[in-house]
C-alpha cells in the first residue's frame, strides 16, 4: 500500500514544519518519507492526475477525452476513500472554478472534494475569485457555497477569508446563493464586519423577500454587535435559520474522517517522540457530530493586542486574571468540550456567545436527529456522547440553552419514544420554564401520546424527568425571584422575565399534568409499585414547593393518585404518603402564618385546605377507625356491596392490623407477643395496651413518616381507641 | 434496561397471585378447559364487546351533523367527568380486590400447614426488605437535599457574580475614562470628524470594490490586486 | 366489503391485529417482533396490502381487535393507498380500533407536507398516530411493543380500560407545527 503511506506522510509532514524541536530520529523518518515520496511521485498515478488538472490547456474537449476519464477516476477513488490532501484541494479547486474543462466537469469536481485533512485557505480564496468573473452557471456556484460551509471548520485559517467579506457579502442578492451565503457570513462576521450600507442591504433584502430566516439570523447577528445600526425587533425564540448544505459530502466526509482519526491514531502510537503539536492538527478530524477543536478568530488591521484567545488558557488562575479580555473562539461549538471556557460562559453576558453559540448548536442538532439522511446507522454512540457532553453542559450552568429548547419540541413529535432516551430525557428536564399558554401544545400533548403507548419504565422515565424538571424550575424561582417585584428574571443571556403570576401557572400546569397522567397510567399498569414510587417521588417536590423553595403554592394530589398511595400493597408507599401529608401539614400551616401576618396576599384557597383535610381523615379512618367505606371518606361504599364482597368484619381491613401494606407486621408483632401461641389472631392485637405498642412498634421498626403524622395529626383519645383528626384551615 | 427487566420479571413473580386474583390477564397455555378464571376472564372480554357495541349504537343515533367548537369544548368537558367517574370507580373496585384478597391471604396464614409456613417465612423476608429500602430510600432523600441546597447555592453564587461583573465593567469604564465629562466636547468633536472620515474611507472601498466586483476580473491572479481585494475590509487603526 | 369489527366474537386470552402496508416490507418485522415479545396473551397478527380483505377468507378470520396502517412518508403511493384502504373501514373501528403507524419522519428527504398530510387524517378519525424508527432493531422492538400496548386495550384484555377511552387520550391532533415547512 503506497499510496496510503505516502499520504499520511505528506499530512505528517505539512503540520509538523514549524516544529523546530523534532528529535533526530523523527527528522530522519522525516527525510525517509520525503525520499521515498519523491520515488513515488513519479510513477504514482493520483500525482500524474493532479499535474494534468493543474496543466491542462483551458478548451481541451472533455466530451470523449479518455485521458480526462482516466484521471479523473484516478482522483474520484482517492477522495472518496482517503480524502484528498490540501494540496490536491487546492489544484481540483482552481481546475473547476476556472471551468478549464466547461461547467459540467466543474460540479463533478466539486462533489469529490472530500478533504482529507484540512482545507488551504488560500484555495476558498481563490475560489471565490473565479465567483466574481461571473462565468460559473448558478447550480456550481451553489455548490462551491455549500462546498465551503461545509468543510468551513476544516479551513485552515479564516483571516484573508475575513478580508474579502465585502466580496462575498456581494453576492447576497442572488437569490438562490443567499441562504447559503447568508450562513457563511454569519460565521464569518465580526463587529468590524459591519457597515452601514450592509444592513441597509439586508433590510433591503428583507422587504423584498419576507422575513426569511436565513436574513433575520444574520440580522440579529449584526443587531448583537451594533445595535444603533439594526433597529428591528425579533421573536425570542427564532425559527432555526439556515438551509441544509452539507448533504452532497456528509456521507463521503464522516467515513472519511473517521477512517483517518483511526490512522492518525495508529501514527501517534508509532511515532512517540513527535511533538504535541501534530496531534492538535490532527483533532481537526472530527466526525460532524463532534465538539470540534478550539482555535480563535485571528484579528488582522485592527486587533487589539491585548486580547487573550481562550483557548490559550490553561489555569483558573489565568482566567480570573484575564477575565475582561477574553476573546471568543471562532467555532463556539468548541466551548462544550472545556471546563474553563464554561467557567467564563458561566459569569459573563456576553450576549453574542450565546448567540452565536445557540446558533451552532440548533445547526448540528437539527442537522443530526431531525434531518438526517442516513437515519439506518445502529450506532449511536458518538450521538449518545454529544449529547452527554451537551447535558453536562447545561448542568454546569444550571440552564438550558434555547436552541436545544426547540429542537427538544420538535424531535418530541417525532420520537418514537426509544431513540435515545435517557439522552432526550435528560435534556428535557432542562428546559426553562414554558409558559403556560404554550405548555400544552409544545410539551403535554406530545408527551401524552408517548406515555399511554409506550412501557412501564418509559412511563417511570417520564414522571421521574418531570420531576426534576420542577426542581430546577422551583430551583431558579428560589433564587431569581426578587423580592419586591415579585418576578424572575430566569436567564441573564436572554432576559426572559417571568412574572410569578406567570410562572405559577405553568407549575400550577405541569403538576396538574403528572396528576392526570400518573392517575390513568397507574390504573393502565394495574397500580406498579414502580410507578407508584415514582409518582410518590414527584408529590415529594410539590408538596414542599413553599417551605423549599418559597414559591406560594399548595397543590394536592388528586384522588386518582391519594387512594392507590393509601391502598398500596407495600408498607413504604403509604409511610411515604403519611410523610407527604405531614410536609403539607407543615407548608400549610407556615403559610397560614405567613397570611396573617404580612398583607402580601398569599391565598391558598379553601379549596386546598377541605382536600387536604379530608385526605387527613381518610387515612385517620382507613388506618385507626376502621371506618374507611363511610360517607365522605373519598371510598363510599354500599353495605349491599360489601356484604356481597363476603368479607367478614369489612370496616376493619385497612386498618394498621390488617392494612395489606401492615399484616406482616402485624404477624410478626403477634408472634413477639405470643410465641407461644400456636392459633393466629390478629384482632388480639386491638385490645387493652397492645395496640399502642403496636403503633410503637412500628415506628421502631423504621416508619418516619407514619410517626411524623401521628405526631401532627391525631389527637388520640386514649379511653375508646378512636382518634380525631386535626384540621387545618 | 437489564436491570428493569430483571426487576420486572421478580415483581411479576412476586406480584401474580396478587395480580392474578385482582383483575390482571391471567397467564393463557392453563390447559385446564373452563377453570373458574377462564369463564371470568371470557365474560370481562364479551362485557367489553357489548360495552363497545352499546357505544357505537348509541353513537349513531345522537349525531348531530357539523361539529363546532362548542361541542368540542363539550367534549373535553365530559371526558374531564367520565375521568372523574372511573377514578372514583376504579378506586373502589381497588379497594375491594384488595380487601377481598387480604382476607384471603390471612385466613391462609392462620392455617398451620406448610404453605402457611412458607407464606410465614416470605413475610419475615419482605419486612427485611424493606426495613434495606427504608434506610436506602432515606439515604437518596438525604442526598438529594443535599444537591438540591449546591444546586440553589451555586445558582445564587452565579447570580453575584453577574452583579459584581456589571460593577466590574462599570469601574473599568471610569477608570479608562476617567476625565470623561471634562473634555468631553473636544472628544465630540474629533469622533465625528474621525468618523466621518472614516465613513467616507468604507465607502470608497465599497465603490472600490464595486469596479473589481463589476470588471469581472480573477482578482487572486493579479499579485497587486489580490493584495488590494485583501485590504478591503482593514480601517486604519483609532487608537 | 367493509372489515367489521363485532360481527365475530372474542376468544379466550387472544388478540388480533392486521397490519396493512402497501410496501410489505416493514411488516414482517413488525410481526415477528410483536409475536415474539408477547407471552401472556395469544396474539396472532395478519398482514394485507390493503383494504378490502379478500371475500373468500372472511368466514375463517378471527375478530380483529386494531387495524394498524403502515405510512412511509418516503413514498407518496403509501398515503394514497392508507387513504384508499380507510375507506373500507367499517365506522366500529374508529372508536379505539385504528392506529397509524409512520416511519421516517426524521429524515431529511420527506417533505413536511406528507407527514402534515397523515397527521390531518388521523386527526379527523381521532386516531393515535406513532411515530417508528423502521431501520433499527431497537426501533422495530419499541413499535411492537407500543402497537402491543394498544392492541391488549382495544381487544379488551385490560381491565379498567377501554380502546375508545383509550384513544380519547392518545389521539392525534392537528398539525400546527408551521416551524416544518421552512426545512429543505
Amino acid at each position: 500500500m503506497p499510496r496510503k503511506s505516502n499520504l499520511s506522510r505528506l499530512d505528517m509532514n505539512s503540520s509538523s514544519e514549524n516544529d523546530s524541536s523534532n528529535s533526530g530520529r523523527s527528522d530522519r523518518s522525516l527525510r525517509v518519507a520525503e525520499n521515498n515520496r519523491k520515488k513515488s511521485e513519479a510513477e504514482d498515478p493520483f500525482v500524474l492526475a493532479l499535474k494534468y488538472f493543474s496543466q491542462v490547456e483551458e478548451g481541451t474537449p472533455w466530451k470523449g477525452n479518455d485521458v480526462v476519464e482516466r484521471h479523473m477516476a484516478v482522483v474520484e477513488r482517492v477522495a472518496l476513500s482517503q480524502g484528498l490532501p490540501p494540496e490536491a484541494i487546492s489544484v481540483l479547486l482552481d481546475f473547476a472554478m476556472s471551468l478549464r474543462m466547461g461547467a459540467a466537469l466543474c460540479v463533478r469536481v466539486l462533489k469529490i472534494l472530500v478533504p482529507a485533512s484540512v482545507v488551504p485557505q488560500e484555495a476558498v480564496i481563490k475560489g471565490v475569485s473565479w465567483l466574481c468573473v461571473g462565468k460559473l452557471p448558478m447550480n456550481a456556484q451553489t455548490m462551491f457555497i455549500r462546498w465551503v460551509l461545509t468543510v468551513f471548520d476544516l479551513i485552515d485559517s479564516k483571516d484573508h477569508l475575513r478580508a474579502i467579506y465585502g466580496f462575498i457579502f456581494s453576492f447576497v442578492t442572488e437569490d438562490n446563493l443567499c441562504p447559503y451565503i447568508c450562513h457563511l457570513l454569519y460565521l464569518l462576521t465580526r463587529k468590524e464586519s459591519i457597515r452601514h450600507y450592509r444592513v441597509r442591504k439586508l433590510l433591503d433584502l428583507q422587504s423584498k423577500m419576507g422575513r426569511q430566516p436565513f436574513l433575520m439570523h444574520l440580522l440579529a447577528l449584526y443587531k448583537v454587535f451594533c445595535p444603533e445600526l439594526v433597529t428591528l425587533s425579533f421573536p425570542s425564540k427564532m425559527k432555526s435559520g439556515f438551509r441544509n448544505h452539507n448533504s452532497t459530502w456528509k456521507v463521503a466526509l464522516s467515513a472519511v474522517q473517521k477512517k483517518n482519526k483511526a490512522e492518525v491514531f495508529s501514527d501517534i502510537q508509532l511515532t512517540v517522540s513527535v511533538k504535541k503539536q501534530p496531534t492538535s492538527k490532527k483533532r481537526k478530524f472530527k466526525g460532524h457530530l463532534m465538539v470540534p477543536a478550539m482555535s480563535s478568530v485571528p484579528r488582522i488591521g485592527t486587533s487589539n493586542n491585548k486580547a487573550f484567545p481562550l483557548e490559550q488558557l490553561r489555569t483558573f488562575s489565568q482566567l480570573l486574571e484575564n477575565l475582561h479580555r477574553i476573546e471568543l473562539p471562532a467555532q463556539m461549538g468548541s466551548m462544550l468540550g472545556s471546563p474553563l471556557a464554561l467557567h467564563y460562559m458561566d459569569c459573563v453576558r456576553d450576549d453574542s456567545a450565546f448567540l452565536r453559540l445557540n446558533f451552532w448548536l440548533g445547526h448540528s442538532l437539527h442537522e443530526e436527529f431531525l434531518f438526517c439522511r442516513d437515519s439506518d446507522s445502529e450506532d449511536m454512540t458518538e450521538a449518545v456522547r454529544f449529547l452527554n457532553t451537551l447535558i453536562s453542559t447545561q448542568c454546569f450552568l444550571q440552564e438550558g440553552f434555547s436552541s436545544t429548547e426547540v429542537f427538544l419540541y420538535k424531535f418530541l413529535r417525532v420520537w418514537d419514544g426509544a431513540l435515545l432516551r435517557p439522552q432526550i430525557l435528560g435534556l428535557l428536564s432542562d428546559i426553562p420554564v414554558v409558559p403556560s399558554s404554550r405548555i400544552k401544545d409544545l410539551l403535554f400533548e406530545p408527551l401524552m401520546q408517548l406515555f399511554f403507548t409506550s412501557s412501564l419504565y418509559f412511563k417511570c422515565s417520564v414522571i421521574e424527568c418531570l420531576n426534576s424538571m420542577l426542581l430546577k424550575w422551583l430551583t431558579w424561582h428560589s433564587v431569581y425571584a426578587l423580592e419586591d417585584e415579585l418576578d424572575i428574571s430566569v436567564t441573564s443571556h436572554t432576559p426572559l422575565n417571568m412574572t410569578l403570576s406567570g410562572l405559577m401557572d405553568s407549575v400550577v400546569q405541569l403538576v396538574q399534568f403528572v396528576g392526570r397522567i400518573a392517575t390513568v397510567g397507574l390504573q393502565l399498569e394495574g397500580y406498579h409499585p414502580l410507578l407508584l414510587s415514582f409518582t410518590l417521588d414527584f408529590y415529594e417536590t410539590v408538596c414542599d414547593m413553599y417551605i423549599k423553595y418559597n414559591l406560594p403554592l399548595v397543590l394536592m394530589p388528586p384522588a386518582g393518585v391519594f387512594y392507590p398511595f393509601l391502598l398500596a400493597t407495600d408498607p413504604i408507599t403509604v409511610d411515604r404518603l403519611c410523610h407527604i401529608m405531614y410536609r403539607y401539614r407543615t407548608n400549610l400551616i407556615s403559610a397560614k402564618d405567613q397570611d396573617q401576618q404580612t398583607e402580601k396576599a398569599f391565598h391558598i384557597s379553601r379549596k386546598t385546605y377541605r382536600e387536604f383535610n379530608q385526605y387527613v381523615v381518610s387515612i385517620v379512618s382507613c388506618l385507626w377507625n376502621s371506618r374507611v367505606f363511610l360517607a365522605g371518606m373519598g371510598i363510599e361504599l354500599s353495605d349491599e356491596v360489601l356484604a356481597q364482597s363476603k368479607v367478614p368484619e369489612y370496616w376493619t381491613t385497612f386498618s394498621l392490623i390488617h392494612h395489606p401494606a401492615f399484616m406482616g407486621y402485624a404477624v410478626d408483632f403477634h408472634q413477639k407477643c405470643w410465641p407461644e401461641r400456636k392459633k393466629l389472631d390478629l384482632n388480639s392485637i386491638r385490645t387493652g395496651k397492645r395496640w399502642d405498642w403496636y403503633v410503637e412498634f412500628l415506628f421502631s421498626e423504621g416508619f418516619q413518616g407514619l410517626k411524623e403524622f401521628v405526631e401532627s395529626s391525631l389527637n388520640r383519645r386514649a379511653s375508646d381507641r378512636e382518634a380525631g383528626a386535626t384540621a387545618v384551615g | 434496561m437489564d436491570l428493569f427487566a430483571e426487576l420486572q420479571s421478580a415483581a411479576t413473580q412476586l406480584e401474580k397471585v396478587a395480580l392474578m386474583c385482582c383483575h390482571a390477564p391471567a397467564v393463557p397455555n392453563g390447559k385446564k378447559a373452563n377453570s373458574p378464571t377462564d369463564i371470568l376472564r371470557i365474560k370481562e372480554q364479551m362485557s367489553n364487546q357489548c360495552f363497545e357495541m352499546t357505544v357505537k349504537l348509541k353513537a349513531g343515533k345522537s349525531r348531530i351533523p357539523g361539529e363546532t367548537s362548542d361541542a368540542e369544548k363539550d367534549v373535553s368537558e365530559c371526558e374531564n367527568e367520565i375521568e372523574e367517574a372511573k377514578i372514583n370507580h376504579c378506586n373502589k373496585t381497588l379497594a375491594l380486590h384488595r380487601m377481598q384478597i387480604w382476607q384471603a391471604i390471612s385466613e391462609k396464614v392462620k392455617q398451620n400447614d406448610t404453605e402457611a409456613g412458607r407464606m410465614r417465612a416470605s413475610i419475615t423476608h419482605t419486612l427485611d426488605l424493606c426495613s434495606k429500602i427504608m434506610k436506602l430510600q432515606q439515604e437518596s432523600r438525604d442526598l438529594q437535599d443535599e444537591v438540591t441546597e449546591v444546586q440553589k447555592q451555586k445558582l445564587e453564587v452565579k447570580r453575584l457574580t453577574h452583579e459584581k461583573m456589571r460593577e466590574m465593567e462599570e469601574l473599568k469604564r471610569m477608570r479608562e475614562h476617567p476625565e470623561e465629562g471634562k473634555y468631553s466636547k473636544v472628544l465630540q468633536k474629533g469622533q465625528s470628524v474621525l468618523e466621518k472620515y472614516q465613513r467616507m474611507t468604507t465607502i470608497t472601498q465599497n465603490v472600490l470594490r464595486g469596479v473589481i466586483i463589476a470588471s469581472r476580473i480573477n482578482w487572486r491572479d493579479d499579485p497587486k490586486l489580490r493584495d488590494i481585494a485583501l485590504g478591503l475590509e482593514s480601517m486604519p487603526d483609532c487608537d | 366489503m367493509s372489515l367489521k369489527p363485532y360481527s365475530k366474537l372474542p376468544e379466550l386470552n387472544t388478540a388480533n391485529v392486521l397490519l396493512v402496508e402497501n410496501e410489505e416490507e416493514f411488516q414482517k418485522r413488525l410481526s415477528e417482533a410483536i409475536v415474539r415479545q408477547e407471552n401472556s396473551v395469544n396474539v396472532t397478527v395478519r398482514l394485507a396490502r390493503c383494504l378490502p380483505l379478500p371475500v373468500e377468507n372472511a368466514e375463517g378470520r378471527p375478530r380483529i381487535d386494531l387495524v394498524v396502517f403502515i405510512v412511509h412518508l418516503r413514498s407518496e403511493q403509501s398515503l394514497l393507498s392508507t387513504e384508499a384502504s380507510l375507506k373500507h373501514l367499517d365506522s366500529g373501528y374508529f372508536l379505539g380500533k385504528v392506529c397509524f403507524l409512520v416511519t421516517g419522519a426524521r429524515s431529511g428527504t420527506v417533505s413536511y407536507e406528507r407527514l402534515a398530510s397523515i397527521k390531518r387524517t388521523a386527526a379527523s378519525l381521532n386516531c393515535p398516530l406513532l411515530m417508528t424508527e423502521d431501520k433499527t432493531t431497537e426501533g422495530v422492538h419499541t413499535a411492537a411493543q407500543r402497537v402491543l400496548n394498544i392492541l391488549k386495550v382495544s381487544a379488551g384484555l385490560v381491565p379498567m380500560a377501554s380502546g375508545l377511552y383509550l384513544s380519547t387520550l392518545i389521539r392525534c391532533s392537528m398539525p400546527t407545527d408551521s416551524d416544518w415547512q421552512n426545512q429543505d
